[in-house]
């Protein structure tokens, strides 16, 4: 009996060792045909297009060995790219480009095949793409995956496909935005394809909103959103949203005695009080204030903080 | 015994297969992370690093800790300027330090520190260069900790170069989660790698009363992907050796079997195939896990 479970164990180990190494080396001869031969046609795929995107009419391109495995994907790759650096070039040529070698349905293909991060990656490069409804709506039966990565790269396709729709999108996502998906939002926004509007987001009574809303007051430094942000550190929201208004404050560099600031620190918890005092003296403010704002056993902390940017010249 | 032998050889093969499988799982984690790192830099949590360097005197290594392009990010370098001084000398004339005022915190025991420096603003203004009597790794990073700006301490050896994309990948993962919610993210791959909240140092003691043991499990992470490497360390085996000894297990494994030697055969086997994926885990990890990296780095601090 051990006998013949040992021979067949054999035969498997043998089996996958021989898959494993097929693979490797699949990898290995792909690995160097493509190292060299895509840079060179990503190269020429950028300066074709820019060439049309220039000229805006006439038609369609022909890419050199588009037929040839992987190239679509280069292709693809070079437009998302080269629609994120646009900025106020009318992309229709680089839509008409997707249109005409069908890179949306082939991405959209890859996508049906793959699953988890491979699946959010493609949908990331979808979203990247200049998209029409059609391909967010086909994208959309992926919103319910179980893997919140591609849940929210759907979002990023739909915001792409219909920036118009943008509040209601985010409204609706069902999952808190973490930081890093906010900081995606944001190059949406950057880029020009949502409304840099910050009041609807800040006031609205959705977290993703708000959170979005506070980011973009922080990026583009917006002080007359001081209002608001003291409104929300003062309100009974969820503590991270305070938190992250109080933080927006110390970006802004606001003066921060007002009561509303004093109750919010007064909710913090001491090591939370500490990061703050922490970027405080990072971004700047003065011992004065920061004795005001914290109490006597937190002072010795925060002078000693300040003094660690200062020389004493006396 | 036959038994007692199968077992362990299907322990190797499932062992190594599920350590390819995780290694795999972590390369499509970090290239959709690769694909998105523009974003981090703008996460508005507000997701801060601060690298801390004991015995990290090469010019060549801090400029590459400090060319990480994200932005709440900071390289706290200590340096005992009697025991080093034409380094630390060749270090503040390099990033023009300002000597600025050390008070401690009291946060942390630190003791032996005679003078703090930071870069001048607009230069270099991520690197802040501590001078301190040298009386171990531990009370430097100790004394690197309390003067960090930022929640999370990722400590550095000397000779561990950041990878492209590390910092933005420790970003990726800490911002995946509520803030505060994660204590120790580390690497056992490539160099050791050990990303951990301040407040969890600062609850242990500091890094000579073992941090790690007491974060609980719910707030760690491990990434099975290199974050730091040491270039040019480790033993190469010449190619020729290696293909010697893959005809070796070949041929083994081919008597073995056609004479009946079927324990012999599962071992050379399993060799093999621990083997296909170590190399499979490799070829997924940038290339980066060739080097054998002696065990105990990995405990070196902790």
């Amino acid at each position: 009996m051990t006998e013949r479970l040992l021979i067949v164990y054999t035969a498997l180990a043998a089996l996958a060792t021989a898959v494993l190494f097929a693979a490797l080396c699949v990898a290995k001869l792909r690995a160097r045909r493509r190292s060299g031969r895509d840079a060179v046609l990503r190269s020429k795929y950028l300066r074709i297009l820019m060439l049309y995107l220039l000229s805006g009419e006439g038609p369609v391109p022909r890419f050199p060995l588009i037929r040839r495995a992987g190239a679509r994907r280069l292709l693809a790759e070079t437009v998302a790219g080269l629609t994120g650096v646009t900025c106020g070039l009318d992309v229709a040529p680089l839509r008409r480009v997707v249109a005409e070698y069908g890179l949306d349905r082939w991405l959209l293909g890859c996508i049906r095949r793959t699953s988890g991060c491979r699946r959010a990656r493609g949908l990331m490069l979808l979203a990247r793409l200049p998209l029409d409804g059609a391909v967010a709506a086909r994208a959309a039966r992926y919103a319910r995956s179980r893997n919140r990565r591609v849940r929210f790269q759907v979002l990023m396709v739909q915001l792409s496909a219909d920036p118009s729709m943008a509040l209601r999108l985010m409204a609706e996502y069902p999952a808190p935005f973490s930081a890093c998906e906010v900081g995606e939002i944001l190059i949406l926004l950057r880029r020009g394809m949502l409304p840099i509007a910050y009041g609807p987001l800040v006031e609205s009574p959705c977290r993703n909103l708000r959170v979005v809303g506070l980011s973009i007051v922080r990026q583009f430094g917006i002080e007359e959103a001081e209002r608001h942000l003291l409104r929300i550190v003062d309100g009974d929201e969820a503590p991270e949203l305070g938190r992250e208004a109080l933080y927006t404050l110390c970006a802004l560099r606001r003066p921060l005695t007002r009561r509303h600031v004093g109750r919010r620190l007064t909710a913090m918890s001491p090591a939370e009080r500490k990061a703050l005092m922490r970027y405080m003296a990072a971004e700047g403010y003065s011992p004065g204030l920061l004795r005001r704002l914290f109490d006597a056993r937190e002072r010795t902390y925060c002078e000693s903080l300040v003094q660690s940017y200062k020389r004493s010249l006396a | 015994m036959k038994l007692v032998l199968l077992l362990f050889f299907a322990a190797a093969a499932v062992y190594a297969c599920t350590l390819l499988l995780l290694v795999l799982r972590a390369r499509e984690r970090r290239l959709l992370a690769a694909a998105a790192r523009a974003a981090y830099s703008d996460a508005p949590d507000g997701i801060g690093i601060s690298v801390l360097c004991s015995g990290v005197t090469s010019p060549a290594q801090l400029e590459n800790l400090l060319s990480s392009e994200y932005s709440r990010y900071e390289v706290v370098a200590v340096l005992d300027s009697r025991r080093q001084v034409a380094e630390f000398g060749a270090l503040a004339a390099r990033y023009r330090m300002i000597r600025v005022e050390w008070v401690s915190t009291g946060e942390l025991e630190v003791t032996g520190v005679r003078a703090l420096g930071r870069s001048r603003k607009r230069c270099f203004r991520r690197l802040v260069l501590v001078d301190r009597v040298f009386d171990g790794a531990a009370g430097d990073l100790d004394a690197a900790a309390a003067v960090a700006t930022y929640d999370y301490l990722l400590p550095v050896g000397a000779g561990q170069y950041l990878l492209p994309g590390a910092v933005e990948r420790l970003v990726a993962e800490l911002g995946s989660e509520p803030p505060g919610t994660l204590d120790l993210v580390r690497s056992h791959l490539g160099e050791p790698a050990v990303l951990l909240s301040r407040e969890a140092l600062v609850a242990a003691g500091g890094f000579g009363m073992r941090p790690l043991r007491g974060i609980p499990r719910s707030r760690r992470r491990i990434l099975w992907e290199p974050l730091l490497a040491r270039p040019g360390s480790g033993w190469r085996v010449p190619r020729r050796w290696l293909l010697l000894l893959a005809a070796l297990l070949a041929a083994a494994f081919g008597l073995s079997a056609a004479a009946g030697w079927w324990t012999a055969a599962a071992a050379s086997v399993t060799a093999a195939l621990v083997w296909t994926a170590a190399a499979c885990a490799s070829q997924a990890g940038s290339g980066r896990l060739r080097h054998f990296i002696p065990l105990r780095r990995i405990f070196r601090y902790y």
